[in-house]
This record gives structure tokens, sequence and C-alpha cells, in this order.
């Protein structure tokens, strides 16, 4: 239930800090994730026309972060996003990716997102279309995000990629649908938040499933942490490279800041500090 | 028997569903049996509040058939693939439920390892009772993080804030067939959601022999556990019957899991 001042309320914030992740239903209206549609044919339709339609992509994905999708622009900056992900992560946490993402494939086998275990980090992903468990739903396992379980899977090899076989599939004759998880079924508007070391998988899926995501990092305060920002900021050109993301992660006109928003002021301001915004935009890899 | 895979899915996972573990003909006889215990159950001592739940051991004469599953190799070969070779069998029972829902819990204490295989009689899947676990919850650091939340019907707070409903906890659903067994770890957290008010549901019970001080100690405790459960309706308390104990076969198999019921005191309290 989303209260008025859309703070989650304290049995999510232990359900998400039982399970790592958090289920949130109906945070947009069927008429906001109409714009968001919209906008999203506009944009998909752009980037098609820039890239190799002969290129084999996992997805095709941009950030959200552009003058052409305003109104999705605008939900970084949502309290319905960012509150409840200050409560998780801290009042000083920052928004430091979104994307919007049209997939091709029809599986996503089970990873988790980051290899950087210091610093919590959360991606809030909500789909545009109706998602079922043979019809790409995110599926997770419960409390993986923690160890010993996250690193046992690791060992099971349950994130082989696409056309190789784990030891355990291998050995079980079991696919990725067979394993054990909660599978998230959703329509447009609900929303689930996860730690990104949460194991998390979809099969199903069909030529452009789509998904926006919103992902924010705590701050980083420990030593550990800031070398945590530090392998993200040398990762981050690679990353954008190996993902295809088209355009800039924090475009010119988001950075311009022309509303003077202030937790947007915030953001750019650590992003800068710690490095992000020349590592995502320009492909460097020193933190400053 | 399990394969290794199935094996470490159990332990990873905290629980297997195994397809077809009984044939047609035994789930005949299994249902009749199910069908006398139950007119023969007292209606009155209903257990567990929301599941309003009624059950009965099977190791009496009225279920020959369905008590002989404790020692039949299929099951308990299984539970020592599981637990090792001198596992305890320790109950079979049957179980009515006519309440809609069973509320989210473990079955036993931490340090207390075992196992128990469901067989619903009806087919049943998430929206119609079938057990919902939440996957690797028999581990002690998820287990410990659930506890901390509020769940509705185990310890509701405020109205403002009662806490969850069942269906609002996210689960993986072990959707089943008659025939069909549900293995799962006593320590994994499981529920049900939208039963029918006539569901049955039978239940085989093994225990591994506590080998760890922490193990022994857990075990020992158990029995406290099952007087405290007693006073909160949730079992009955209910002395081994005769018509098993006596063992008029001599199945050495029984003789040695009696020898450690008396030894653990349960033979005055089948363990829940």
């Amino acid at each position: 239930m989303i209260q008025d001042n859309y703070r989650i309320s304290d049995q999510e914030i232990a359900l998400y800090k039982s399970f790592g992740f958090l289920v949130r239903r109906n945070v947009f209206t069927p008429e906001e994730m109409a714009k968001v549609n919209e906008e999203f044919d506009h944009r998909r339709a752009s980037v098609v026309a820039e890239i190799d339609p002969e290129e084999e992509r996992i997805f095709t994905q941009w950030p959200t972060r552009n003058p052409e999708t305003p109104f999705t622009a605008s939900l970084l900056e949502d309290p319905r996003i960012y509150v409840p992900m200050e409560q998780l992560l801290g009042e000083d946490s920052v928004l430091f990716q979104s994307n919007c993402n049209s997939y091709s494939w029809d599986v996503q086998n089970w990873h988790y997102d980051v290899g950087v275990t210091e610093i919590e980090m959360i991606k809030n992903v909500m789909y545009l279309q109706p998602t079922t468990a043979n019809n790409g739903a995110l599926r997770f396992i419960p409390g993986s995000n923690r160890n010993p379980l996250r690193d046992e899977l690791t060992n099971m090899q349950l994130a082989k990629p696409r056309d190789e076989i784990g030891v355990f599939y291998e050995a079980s004759g079991l696919s990725g649908e067979d394993i054990p998880c909660f599978i998230f079924e959703s329509q447009p508007g609900d929303v689930v938040a996860w730690n990104e070391l949460t194991w998390h998988a979809a099969f199903g899926g069909y030529k452009d499933r789509r998904s926006c995501t919103f992902n924010f990092i705590q701050h980083p305060k420990t030593s550990k942490q800031r070398a945590g920002v530090q392998d993200m900021v040398a990762g981050a050109a690679h990353s954008v490279k190996a993902q295809g993301t088209v355009g800039l992660q924090y475009h010119p006109t988001w950075l311009e800041n022309p509303n003077n928003n202030s937790r947007r002021a915030r953001w750019i301001k650590n992003l800068d500090e710690w490095g992000f915004i020349d590592a995502y935009n320009y492909g460097k890899t020193e933190t400053k | 028997m399990l394969t290794d895979q199935q094996i470490h899915q159990f332990h990873t996972f905290g629980f297997l569903v195994l397809k077809n573990m009984l044939k047609e003909d035994e789930l005949k006889v299994v249902n009749e049996e199910f069908e006398k215990g139950y007119t023969k159950k007292n209606k009155s001592e209903l257990i567990a509040g929301a599941r309003v739940q009624l059950n009965w051991s099977n190791l009496d004469h009225h279920s020959p058939y369905t008590a002989s599953l404790l020692e039949d190799k299929r099951f308990y070969g299984i539970a020592q693939q599981l637990w090792g070779e001198d596992v305890i069998g320790t109950n079979s029972q049957s179980n009515h439920y006519a309440g809609t829902r069973s509320p989210w819990h473990p079955d036993v204490g931490p340090n207390t390892h075992g196992c128990k295989f469901t067989f619903y009689l009806s087919p049943v899947d998430a929206e119609s009772g079938a057990l919902r676990v939440i996957p690797g919850s028999h581990r002690p650091e998820i287990s410990d993080m659930i506890r901390k939340i509020r769940l509705k019907d185990n310890d509701p707070g405020p109205p403002e804030d009662p806490g969850l409903a069942v269906n609002e906890v996210p689960f993986c659903s072990c959707d089943s067939q008659p025939g069909d067994a549900v293995i799962f770890n006593y320590l994994i957290w499981h529920a049900s959601w939208h039963g029918s008010k006539n569901r049955r549901m039978v239940s085989l019970q093994y225990y591994k022999n506590p080998k760890t001080p922490e193990e022994i100690v857990a075990l020992q405790a158990h029995g406290a556990a099952f007087t405290k459960n007693k006073k909160e309706k949730l079992t009955v308390a209910q002395p081994y019957p005769d018509f098993w104990t006596s063992n008029p076969e001599n199945s050495l198999l029984r003789a040695r899991w009696i020898e450690w019921l008396r030894e653990w005191g349960f033979m005055e309290s089948i363990p829940a």
C-alpha cells in the first residue's frame, strides 16, 4: 500500500530486507503508463534507426534522462520512486542510472546485476506490458542477495550464458524455469525494487518486451564502499559498450537542471564527484 | 530415490516436488483410510486457528496401509539420503482443513532437522490451497529476517498496521496432483491460501538423529515446544497407538524408531 506521503511501511521494509526485493502494486496509473508507452514508441523508433539492424542484441537500451521522453524522465524525481529508496538506502542515496529497455531475447538467464558487493544498490523496474510466468515475468530467489546462498548459486553455475549449460542444469536435467523462485507477475504500473545482488531471471519473453529502470546507490561512507564506487566507475565504459546503450546516461539538458530541483542538484554533484558522469557519458575510467 | 542433484536442490532451497510417488491403486486405499479416520475423529478437536484443522495419526488400525508408508523404502529411503542412515520415522498423519488458509510458519525451531512428505488428495495450485513456500527460508540467515516481519495471523499489530496477510508474502507455489509428494525441510517457512473447506492432506514425518550439541539441545527443547503447541491448540496430544508400537511383525526398523522415540521422550506425545 503506497501511503499518501509515498513512504513504504515498516512491514514492506522488513520484506525487502528479508527477501532482497519488494513488490509494489499500482504505483503508477494506467494513464501515466499510457504516456510512458507513447514516449517509448517514439524514442524506440529513433533509436532503432541509429543502430545496425543486423547486430544481435539482448535488448535495445537508451537512458531515460533525455529530452525526447520528458514524462518518463520526470519519474526520476517522482516521490513514488525516490521516497522508498531513501527509506531503504538513506536520504543521501543517489539515482545513478535509469534506462528504457526493449528486449529482443526470450530469456534472461539467472544472474545478479553487479560484481560490487561493498555498496548497496537497488534497481526499480516497471514493465510496460502485463507479464506472467510464461510471458517474461521477472523471477527472484528470495534472500539470494546474501551469502552463503548467493555464492552457492554461483557455484551451481545457474548463471551460465545463453546456449551454454551449467553443471547443475546438465547433471539434473533441469532448466532455468525449474529453479524455485517467486514470480513477479505484473501489470503496467506495478514496480519491483530489488537489491542488485539478488538472483533474478525471466523466461518466455518476446520481441519488444518493455521495461524502465531506476537504479539507486547508497552514498559511500567507508573506504570499502568508496573502493566499490571506483570499481563501478572503472567498469562503466565497458558496461555501456556491452549493453549497447544508445545516448548519454546524463543528457546535458538534464544536467542543466533548469528548474533548480534540489534533489537533482545533489545527485548531479555526487555523480560528478564520484566520476559517474565522466565514466558513463564519456568513457573515462578513473574517479576524480 | 533422489539423484545427487535433487539432494543438492533440497538442501539449497529447502523443498522438492516429486511427481507420481503414489500409484492410483495406492491412492484409492489412502483415500478410503483417510475417510475412515475422518469419520472416527472427534470433530470438536479442531486445532490451529485459521486452518480449522483436524489431524490424527495414521499409525492406527483404521489405516494400516497409510501407516505402512512410513516404513516404505520409497520414502524413508529418501529421508535417509537427506538426513543419514539413522533417520527416524516419527509419524504418518492425516489432516483435514476447513479453513481457507494456513498462516506462514516453519514446523520447528532452529537446529531441529528433518523433513515432511505431504500428499494432497485433490489437485491444488497457488489459488486453491497448494503449499506455498519461501525457497531458501530454512536457512537461519533468511529465517531470522522473516521472523522480524509482522504477519497478521501470527502477531497482529494495531488496526492501522495489522501486518501482512498470507497472500502478501512472496512465495513459490508447490502445485500438485494426487499422488505427487511435496517434501520439505521442517525449517522452511510455508503457508497456504484459498484452500477449499474440505482440503485433505496426508503426511509422513522424519527426524534427523541429532548429532551436534546444538541439535541435541534443540530436540530436548522440542518436548517443551510440544506442550506449548498443545496449549495454543496447534496440535492434539496423542500418544502413539498400540497398533503401531506393538510392532507385530517385529520390524527391526520400527523397533529402532520406537526405542529412539522412548529415549527422547516422545512416546506419550507424537512430535508435531
